[in-house]
């Protein structure tokens, strides 16, 4: 989805004092953890509420565009620390349903912003992780979702007609969550997807676009939520993904590219999802990823030493929670949202 | 279009100017196609892995034209950086989709020399080898049949017998039936002499083994591609 470019933001190392006891005291489970592993949760914690609450921040600004996507990293990443009650869930939820368009049915990425499949997905995310998807309209959302399915099954972002497979992944995974799948024409959008499978195993963003970890998340996720895993042929695919894994341990998103923290979340939960992530070695990845931490300040970056941003912190998260780190919740690899929240939705009865 | 291209210029990996771009140049029509590629040019000079620009690019010789000077074109930035993948995957759009080459049937042959070339060149290249395996798409026999590629793994092989790319194309060759030479038999076996552990009957087993050590990031998937040649 939609980032920033890391190069381009830099930490606002922040000193304001972050309010609620609940953020300094440790349970002793974590006190022991925080002995052997090197996750520095806490900082992380007060990392993201501290960016969560300086809205004039430079971070803040050039993200204000997709602040939506924002609150979406940085909660999600609060949750999978234990810590989503750091913030104010009213507060969140009035923000974000203030990013919506009920003539459209979609959300924009900040207030007063146009309506985007990209922020439309994040702020169901978001509401997901508060058990408040009852302040939505789902068939409205589904509406404005199923409007942007295109005759060849691919999806626009938005009324202005950008295609990409993200917009295959965001429109199947938001209606699915809403449990409205059924509104678009799956098999056409299935069949979108695998047109842009590519020789190597893996996908682009459309037909002929170059294999890249990000877009075979996207299609992976897609097919995974569809039912439709079978287009993929695992052992080939599962290749090129452990292929990613650099020296240093990290990944890369293509061949002859630099490891970077984002891909330990689109190349790992793509080899989960395919049942491969035996193929890379674990240990090594999760070793990359600590490495990316400021300590001193909380969050993570895309490489070792450079500015952190709540993007690489929650995909760096993300990605030690799929390796299952101790402290870290389980995520869903197809849906990005803890497991629990994932259960909630289908394992309850839902209208 | 000149005002948008100058944010682009500045933006060149924000998704919306590039999407705005393409908006307009289809208005525009297939006039627009050579300031398109100049203008792809001008950004893949800045970064020749632009995601983006590939993107925008493949769009315009698709729906615009401009195909002439596409393969020369790719032949230029593999000879600035042979590393480039994303030129390898245009060349493979351009070797299959071009109206004017003759389909990849057609190309083929000249394809195969020229990647080879570079794999001896750079061996420790992951694009060319890839590039290799998409030449002969869902051919396999024809691929096991080419001397000149089984010779390339072993020439790579004589050099430096942990070129892992090397290793990797020989498992494959050899798991879709390829019969080993002499010559490579003995390559293989100096190689397994390098470690008394190992000394495999099955030439393909022993090259797994000989992977596992070579590569232990990926020891895993090594291990399991043995288990799937037993028969």
């Amino acid at each position: 989805p939609d980032s920033p470019d890391p190069n381009t933001l830099a930490a606002e190392k922040s000193t304001a004092v972050v309010d609620g006891a609940s953020l300094t005291k440790r349970s002793e489970e974590e006190e022991a953890m925080g002995e052997q592993g090197e996750l520095a949760a806490e900082k992380h914690v007060r990392y993201i509420v501290t960016a969560e609450k300086k809205k004039d921040s430079f971070e803040s600004l050039v993200m204000e565009h997709l602040r939506a996507s924002g609150a979406y990293w940085g909660l999600t990443t609060l949750d999978l620390l234990h810590k989503l009650h750091a913030v104010d869930a009213a507060e969140v939820v009035d923000w974000i349903m203030s990013c919506y368009h009920p003539e459209s049915g979609g959300f924009g990425g900040n207030v007063g912003h146009d309506p985007h499949v990209l922020y439309t997905l994040s702020a169901v995310q978001v509401l997901c992780l508060f058990d408040r998807l009852d302040v939505l309209d789902a068939d409205k959302i589904a509406d404005y979702i199923t409007g942007l399915q295109n005759e060849d099954g691919s999806f626009s972002g938005d009324i202005w007609g950008e295609v990409d497979t993200r917009f295959s992944y965001i429109s199947i995974c938001t209606l699915s969550l809403l449990h409205r799948l059924h509104k678009i024409n799956v098999e056409k959008a299935v069949e979108y997807i695998v047109s842009c499978k590519n020789l190597d195993g893996g996908f682009g963003a459309m037909p002929g676009g170059e294999s890249h970890a990000g877009q075979i998340f996207c299609c992976v996720g897609a097919l995974a939520i569809t039912g439709s895993l079978h287009h993929i042929d695992r052992d080939l695919l599962g290749w090129w993904l452990c292929e990613r894994q650099c020296r240093d341990g990290g990944l890369n998103g293509r061949p002859e590219k630099l490891a970077d923290v984002c891909y330990s979340w689109w190349v790992l939960s793509s080899l989960i999802i395919i049942d491969r992530v035996h193929w890379i070695d674990k240990e090594k990845l999760a070793k990359f990823i600590l490495n990316c931490q400021d300590k001193e300040n909380g969050g993570i970056s895309d490489r070792p030493d450079n500015a952190v941003d709540i993007y690489h912190t929650y995909f760096g998260v993300a990605g030690l929670s799929l390796m299952e780190y101790p402290g870290v919740k389980p995520i869903d690899p197809a849906y990005a949202l803890p497991l629990d929240v994932v259960n909630r939705i289908f394992l309850t009865k839902q209208q | 279009m000149h005002f948008v291209d100058q944010i682009a210029e500045s933006n060149p990996k924000n998704y919306q100017v590039w999407h705005h771009k393409r908006w307009l140049a289809e208005k525009i029509g297939p006039d627009a196609a050579n300031s398109e590629h100049d203008f792809t040019r001008k950004i893949l000079a800045m970064d020749a892995k632009n995601y983006h620009a590939w993107s925008h690019r493949q769009w315009v010789l698709q729906a615009l034209g401009g195909w002439e000077s596409e393969l020369q074109y790719c032949n230029q930035l593999l000879e600035e950086d042979v590393f480039n993948n994303s030129a390898w995957n245009q060349r493979y759009l351009v070797v299959t989709r071009s109206p004017i080459l003759g389909g990849l049937a057609a190309m083929r042959d000249s394809e195969v020399d020229y990647t080879v070339e570079a794999i001896m060149v750079n061996p420790q290249n992951e694009s060319p080898w890839r590039y290799l395996r998409g030449l002969y798409k869902d051919d396999n026999n024809l691929l096991v049949a080419d001397n000149r590629i089984s010779d390339a793994c072993l020439k790579v092989l004589n050099k430096d017998w942990t070129c892992v790319f090397a290793l990797s194309f020989l498992l494959d060759l050899l798991r879709m039936g390829l019969q080993p030479s002499d010559e490579l038999k003995g390559t293989i076996e100096a190689m397994e002499n390098s470690d008394p552990e190992t000394g495999h009957a099955d030439i393909a087993v022993a090259v797994c083994s000989i992977l596992q050590k070579c590569d232990p990031l990926r020891i895993n998937y090594w291990s399991w591609y043995q288990t799937t040649l037993s028969s």
